[in-house]
């Protein structure tokens, strides 16, 4: 089997303006006899669903909260990237497709992110005409700023809730087509399994989260608008309930998954505070554009925020000034992150020793604690709400933490994935971010794919679709469930002596520690044997109380870690056969003489597609060469 | 700290509900007031009871998912939402109460989750902005003065229920 990308011909500028002329349409009078399923109602799902339902599409939506408006989108902070060079400081769309290329340390599509740089111009109309509050200036326009080591200022944010000011736009947008009568909206239901029939993607089975009830529901096409994985490492700043289940469930049904070991390990988030926490929060990285980061030259042990501020200039090293002088500060995430880590593996790190400092005293004494305020404030009140401390009076405390997925289902141009019918979108797909996402591109992705990709390319798939329906009735569905219904009881019946938590955190550390910020041969061979073994022994020794036909969050969460045990050897397996280091991808044997990532580009230019091929059994993989005609290949320098 | 945990259970909507005690030994200052719950928990799941359901999900403050009705206040002392409280708000030896946000508008489904789909209704009637995808105009044709849009942006909670409705555009909006 060939991975095919379905690039379209022709020059980078023109590709998606000549695709979307030359793909099918549907009549406008036969779109109303399609079903389209939409799972998850994040901003990839909400805005996929709103607009297909505006052309006329029938659409079904998920999700396993009690609203779509609470999607883990929500909590996006920092703000969405936008072509608009509104600011007149040289951007383009070209640059942003350069930017987010490099970003991405070249492993990712070129045609995609150019098309993504294309449309992120009409995000920004588009949620504009919604009403989202985006930060402006005085005359009225709309303020910009520079985000994530960008070298223009193109983000574009609403105070620090961008993600929830962008969200209850896409939900305006989904409810006026509930209320419409054209989306149906399940909420507090999971998806736990796709139906093919006939090779295609027909349907899904869902549980209601509420009766329990085990539901089947049949479309012409299925959109997984899942939402990322990062919670296989238990600790994230993901949502609690953010799970590969929708993704997993259709990877073993076919869908090819790409790149799972590229995660985002975000500098600026809270350090952990003891064996109690839960889950990490992220402080936005908009952050470092004021903000110091900063460890003692010499190590002091214990040191807290509140002594930080006696120590004298000349005893601290802000490093990454120190090491990267034209970025400084702003270097990308995963070279923040890296740097953080060593600098408390050399044993300079502070409170826990697993922490640096973010230190806002410049610029207080130089712009004045009301711009400040104006600036950061609400995320300065949830970290003294979080830790107790001051940040107006004395450094904050940070440590990386894992963030985003780069990896997903893998999809072609037209966000199709291995299977014919089955598309995914935002950050359950792998396609346009490589081994780094850039900050405040996440966002704009989720937007591009649902408001301005596939209302053309779910066109062009179902023009060649009968309108007829598949009955819930047939084989099929009934195998799924009957599928679905077995594994249930065999959670619910096996009354082991373990948790499903202790079973999570424990695979969590394994993921940290060995599939985490850097990787070794050696670690994760080690992570390999240990998660079988744990996997083995889950469904020997798990316990669930509760049963089947009621609200049973127990056995929700039961349910997902172990679709994130299978997830998590896949990840080192990815990891394993990629010995070169690639953005957030670290090898520690391919480093450059400076200790940076160094690439292979000869060898592992590829996306790298796994395919499911039965249960414990190791997994295909399936090369995606990448070809770069209009960006030259550098080595990343941020010095 | 020592807590003890007065905590309404309900085993459905059908069920009667009644109040339950935990104490708890060995609670963190720094612990979130879920991250308490999580710990009750386990040590519950530990001893084959039913663990407590109850909602939540971003645990940062921002999605609106979490409900807990404490001590007789919607999410607790203080001007937060349940999971950014945190366990140095309470006294060592404390008695707290936690109960479902009761409302006939908001009937419980189990323990502390209590269904508020009535607030999807209310947006569906007609509180939503009426624009398609696509065909609209350029970004900054139409400029909104900076006074509007910092009130617009302010970050809307009413505490009593929840994160809610976004009044902030359509403030906006109304300027347009
Ligand atoms: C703290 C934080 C801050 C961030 N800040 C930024 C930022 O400033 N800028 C930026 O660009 N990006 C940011 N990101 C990343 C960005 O928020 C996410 O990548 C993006 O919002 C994902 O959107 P999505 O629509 O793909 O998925 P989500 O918003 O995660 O939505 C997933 C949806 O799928 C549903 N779902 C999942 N599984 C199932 C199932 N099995 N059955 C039914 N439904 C299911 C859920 O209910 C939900 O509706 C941030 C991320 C975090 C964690
Ligand atoms: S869990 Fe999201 S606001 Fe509390």
């Amino acid at each position: 089997m060939n991975l095919d990308s379905k690039i379209p011909d022709g020059p980078l500028a023109e590709k998606w303006t000549k695709h979307k002329f030359n793909m099918k349409l549907v009549n406008p009078a036969n779109k109303r006899k399609y079903e389209v399923i939409v799972v998850g109602t994040g901003l990839a799902g909400a805005s996929a669903a709103a607009s297909l339902a505006e052309l006329g599409y029938n659409v079904k939506a998920f999700c396993f909260q009690d609203s779509p408006r609470r999607a883990h989108s929500i909590a996006a902070q920092g703000g969405i990237n936008a072509a608009k060079n509104y600011q007149n400081d040289g951007d383009s769309v070209f640059r942003l497709f350069y930017d987010t290329i490099k970003g991405g340390d070249y492993r990712s599509r070129e045609a995609n992110v150019y098309r993504l740089a294309e449309v992120s111009v009409n995000i920004i109309d588009q949620c504009v005409a919604q009403g989202v509050p985006f930060a402006r200036e005085y005359g009225g326009l709309l303020d910009n700023r520079s985000f994530g080591g960008a070298q223009v200022s193109r983000t574009f944010y609403a105070r620090g809730q961008t993600g929830q000011q962008l969200l209850l736009g896409a939900y305006s947008a989904l409810n006026r087509q509930i209320a419409n009568g054209k989306v149906k909206m399940y909420t507090r239901s999971e998806m736990l399994d796709l139906v093919l029939v006939g090779g295609k993607a027909r349907g899904i089975i869902t549980r209601d989260l509420i009766t329990g009830k085990i539901e089947s529901h049949s479309g012409h096409a299925v959109l997984l608008c899942t939402g990322g994985y990062g919670n296989v490492f238990f600790l994230s700043t993901n949502a609690k309930g953010s799970n590969v289940t929708a993704a997993w469930r259709a990877h073993k049904k076919g869908a090819y998954f790409a790149n799972p070991c590229f995660t985002q390990i975000h500098p600026t988030c809270i350090p952990v505070s003891g064996s109690h926490q839960s889950k990490l929060t992220l402080m936005s990285e908009s952050l470092r554009n004021d903000g110091r980061v900063w460890v003692p030259k010499t190590a002091i042990k214990g040191l807290k925020a509140k002594d930080a501020v006696s120590i004298p200039e000349a005893d601290r090293d802000y490093f990454l000034e120190r090491k990267y002088p034209s970025f400084g500060n702003l270097v990308p995430r995963d070279v923040a992150s890296r740097n953080a880590k060593y600098m408390c593996d050399e044993g300079r790190g502070v409170g826990s020793g697993l922490a640096v400092f973010l230190d806002f005293a410049d610029a207080i004494k130089r712009d004045g604690k009301k711009t400040i305020e104006a600036k950061y404030g609400n995320l300065f009140d949830m970290y003294q709400q979080i830790t107790g401390d001051n940040p107006y009076e004395m450094p904050m405390m940070i440590y990386p933490a894992v963030h985003y997925t780069m990896g997903g289902l893998w999809v072609d141009y037209n966000l199709m994935t291995s299977v014919p019918g089955l598309y995914a979108l935002g950050e359950a797909n792998f396609s346009d971010h490589g081994a780094n996402r850039l900050g405040a591109s996440a966002l704009m992705q989720g937007l591009a794919d649902g408001y301005f990709v596939i209302p053309y390319t779910l066109g062009d798939y179902l023009a060649t679709m009968p309108y007829e329906k598949v009955s819930t009735d047939r084989p099929e569905f009934k195998e799924a469930i009957e599928a679905v219904n077995n594994r249930i009881s065999k959670l619910l019946s096996t009354r082991g002596k373990k948790t499903v938590d202790e079973f999570h955190r424990e695979l969590g550390l394994l993921m940290w520690d060995y599939c985490g910020m850097s990787r070794t041969e050696e670690g994760l061979k080690k992570a390999k044997s240990r998660i079988q073994e744990l996997r083995k022994e889950f469904w020997e020794n798990v316990n669930v109380l509760g049963g089947g036909n009621e609200l049973n969050m127990e056995l929700e969460k039961a349910g997902r870690v172990a679709d994130f045990m299978e997830l998590g050897e896949l990840m080192v397996d990815d990891a394993l056969n990629r010995p070169e280091s690639c953005g957030g991808h670290f090898r520690e044997e391919s480093q450059t003489p400076e200790g940076e990532a160094k690439r292979m580009d000869d060898e592992y230019s590829f996306v790298a597609g796994w395919e499911y091929t039965g249960d414990g059994k190791p997994e295909n993989l399936i090369k995606e060469p990448l070809i770069f005609e209009n960006v030259k290949l550098t080595q990343r320098s941020y010095k | 700290m020592k807590i003890t945990l007065k905590v309404w259970r309900q085993k459905n909507n059908q069920d009667k509900g009644r109040f339950a005690t935990y104490p708890i030994e060995d609670v963190s200052t720094d612990m979130s007031f879920l991250e308490m719950f999580d710990v009750l928990n386990e040590s519950l799941v530990k001893k084959g009871e039913d663990p407590i359901a109850f909602d939540h999900d971003c645990r940062e403050g921002i999605c609106g998912m979490c409900s807990m009705y404490i001590n007789g206040r919607p999410h607790g002392p203080l001007q937060t939402t349940t999971c950014q409280l945190h366990m140095r708000s309470f006294k060592d030896g404390e008695t707290i109460t936690v109960e479902p946000w009761r409302a006939s508008s908001f009937p419980v489904i189990k323990d502390l989750v209590v269904d508020r789909t009535s607030f999807e209704r209310i947006q569906q009637a007609g509180g939503f902005v009426s624009v398609n995808t696509g065909g609209v105009p350029d970004a900054n044709e139409i400029p909104i003065p900076k006074r509007i849009a910092d009130v617009a942006s302010i970050q809307q909670r009413v505490l009593d229920v929840e994160h809610v409705w976004p009044p902030a555009r359509m403030l906006q909006l109304c300027y347009l």
